[in-house]
């Protein structure tokens, strides 16, 4: 009587690749080394010529493709093709049964009857499409590749795509974009739903777009006055954190970052009446201290300002505006680039600031970019930065920056795959953002 | 082994590389089927672990690593064609499995091609992936600690303990 492992070890010993199986697999294989099969001798001579060639053809697509950016360059390869599958193209009613191993090109339409299926191979991408599905190629380019999901269910597996590639599935009204991920999209009558399985997908829907998640799932209705009707296993979208500095605009670049204490200032928000000049009770000793920081800040006399908080904290350490006081040097010490005593500040700063601290973001921004114009303590910024970038979706007027300065913190910490992720992500987010070309750098193929 | 199969492998030769799927192409299978795939998928699992090889072989140092290399290769892929398959199911919109169609088969007398019956697969699939690579190249594949700590760069101490636990889970599912 065998043991149920020793029986497991029989069958296993007597497992072998079935012939065609075996003979189909080593030609993809085959497929795949052909083009590299020519010796080493041999390849360094030709290399030159083709090299040649392929250095002037490619000019050639190049302002070809920026002459038709509709035009379609890669198939689609089918596989595992069971059932009643058809292939309808735009400028014909006529379908065609589609079989494995067929190629068919951009701009098809592939339709699946009743408990059919199939699976397409587009680059290292797969598609897996259920039974009554209608889905288009609609683009098939080398960078960029589109689809139309008409009816049915469809599932992605995109491996991670070139930098600046895209990959988009279009559902009647929401559009996902792809980071590098596996998900499937579905639609029935005027319903989309999308589930994502791995990574992260950016989900467009009636102009508002959201990062949709691994283990997340959305579902979207165009009859529906609001959209989107349900949302299974979702993590509520965080609220746009606006901090009060936000209203007066003031702008922060990276990497020669500076906070410009500008007349935007003189809206500056002020604890109680203090800012005013116009108090109509008698202040304390202590008010007094703190207004005539802000009086000074009003009137854009930023080391005056700088003195006047910074008198406030040594005269009342434990006073009612030592957060605001606080607050307002890190900004004041940052914009005048003295980056120590922003961190000693923005460290005593967060260490007080309560969980719903609507200020808290831009102290850990600044902070973070102290932090990383100092040099020495990267791992720091990278850590302080991670809370605003992971596990939730960034959002806010800081968001990209935050995204841009958490990429360059992984980078000089030495996480480099990390960083590469984040900003082939930060692509998709922000395609016209500030640091994109800096983020492109942080991008190797 | 070849010695100079890598390097040959590396730059193009096809002969090299039809020696090399010769090699391991049914090992790759077989460990694809230990890690709980179906024939199907097992199958799909040997073609994509042979496609990334053309094109990451040269992140493997030596032809001693060739092995290792391939074996984690097909761990990395097995574990993404499980967690599918079970999106698949829980999801519920793909049609019956190749692992269900298959399922029915297993009572067919008349089987022409040497498969892991249900039972097997079944207990094989319930081991998270950690527990079933230890089992598989262990007590299926009748390797030593050592060259499975060497191959997964783990010790021989927690390949004993992983194997341990791989064994109780492989019971209890089995006569559950």
């Amino acid at each position: 009587m065998l043991t149920p492992l020793e029986r497991a070890r029989s069958e296993y010993r007597r497992v072998a690749l079935a012939g065609d199986s075996r003979a189909r697999i080593l030609r993809h294989v085959l497929q795949r080394t052909e083009c590299s099969s020519v010796s080493w001798s041999k390849s360094i001579g030709v290399g030159f010529v083709t090299g040649s060639l392929a250095l002037g053809a490619w000019f050639l697509m190049q302002r070809d493709i920026a002459n038709a950016p509709n035009r379609s360059s890669a198939v689609a390869v089918l596989h595992d093709v069971r059932g009643t599958v058809q292939s309808r193209s735009d400028r014909g009613v006529e379908s065609h049964q589609l079989a494995s191993e067929q190629t068919v090109p951009g701009g098809t339409w592939l339709e699946t009857q009743h408990a059919a299926s199939l699976r397409v191979a587009v680059g290292p991408h797969r598609v897996s499409i259920a039974e009554d599905t209608r889905l288009r190629l609609e683009r098939l380019e080398p960078k960029h590749l589109g689809f139309a999901l008409a009816q049915g269910s469809a599932h992605f597996e995109v491996e991670p795509l070139p930098p600046s590639g895209t990959l988009v599935v279009q559902a009647g009204e929401l559009m996902v974009q792809v980071v590098g991920t596996a998900f499937s999209v579905s639609r029935v009558d005027d319903c989309s739903a999308l589930q994502v399985t791995k990574g992260r997908v950016l989900s467009t829907f009636r102009g508002q777009s959201e990062l949709v998640g691994s283990g997340e799932s959305r579902r979207y209705c165009e009859r529906s006055e609001a959209g989107i009707e349900a949302s299974q296993q979702a993590r509520p979208m965080p609220k746009e954190t606006r901090t009060a500095s936000e209203s007066s605009a003031h702008p922060v670049s990276i990497p020669n970052a500076s906070v410009q204490i500008t007349n935007a200032d003189r809206n500056q928000e002020t604890p109680a009446d203090l800012g005013s000049s116009s108090a109509s009770t008698p202040l304390t000793e202590e008010e007094a201290g703190f207004r005539r920081g802000v009086q000074a800040l009003q009137s854009v006399n930023v080391s005056l300002a700088r003195d006047n908080f910074e008198a406030y904290l040594r005269n009342h350490p434990d006073g009612s505006y030592v957060q605001d006081a606080r607050f307002q040097l890190v900004r004041l010490h940052y914009a005048a680039g003295a980056f120590s005593q922003t961190v000693i500040h923005g460290k005593r700063y967060l260490a007080s600031s309560a969980e719903n601290d609507v200020r808290s973001n831009e102290v850990r921004l600044l902070l973070a970019q102290s932090l990383l114009h100092q040099g020495n303590a990267v791992g720091e910024a990278y850590a302080l930065l991670a809370p605003l970038v992971k596990g939730t979706v960034p959002s806010g007027a800081h968001a990209e920056q935050a995204l841009y300065l958490y990429i360059l913190a992984a980078s000089r910490s030495g996480r480099h795959e990390e960083a590469r992720t984040w900003a082939e992500r930060y692509v998709v987010i922000h395609p016209n953002g500030s640091y994109s070309a800096e983020v492109r750098k942080f991008i190797v193929p | 082994m070849n010695p100079s199969l890598l390097a040959r492998c590396q730059s193009g030769d096809a002969r090299a590389w039809r020696q090399l799927y010769d090699l391991f192409a049914d090992a790759v299978y077989r460990w694809s089927l230990g890690f709980g795939l179906d024939r199907s998928s097992a199958e799909e699992t040997t073609q994509e672990v042979f496609i990334t090889a053309t094109k990451r072989l040269g992140s493997c140092e030596c032809d001693a690593q060739l092995p290792a290399w391939l074996f984690q290769t097909t761990r990395r892929h097995a574990a993404n064609a499980r967690r599918l398959n079970w999106v698949k199911r829980v999801v519920g919109w793909s049609g019956p499995t190749q692992f269900d169609a298959e399922l029915s088969c297993d009572a067919a007398p008349d089987e022409p091609r040497p498969e892991l019956t249900y039972a097997v697969r079944r207990a094989l699939r319930s081991l998270p992936i950690r527990l079933a690579e230890v089992l598989v190249l262990h007590d299926l594949d009748g390797r030593t600690r050592e060259e499975i700590a060497a191959m997964l760069a783990i010790s021989p101490g927690t390949v004993a303990s992983r194997l341990r636990a791989a064994r109780d889970l492989f019971e209890q599912v089995w006569n559950r």
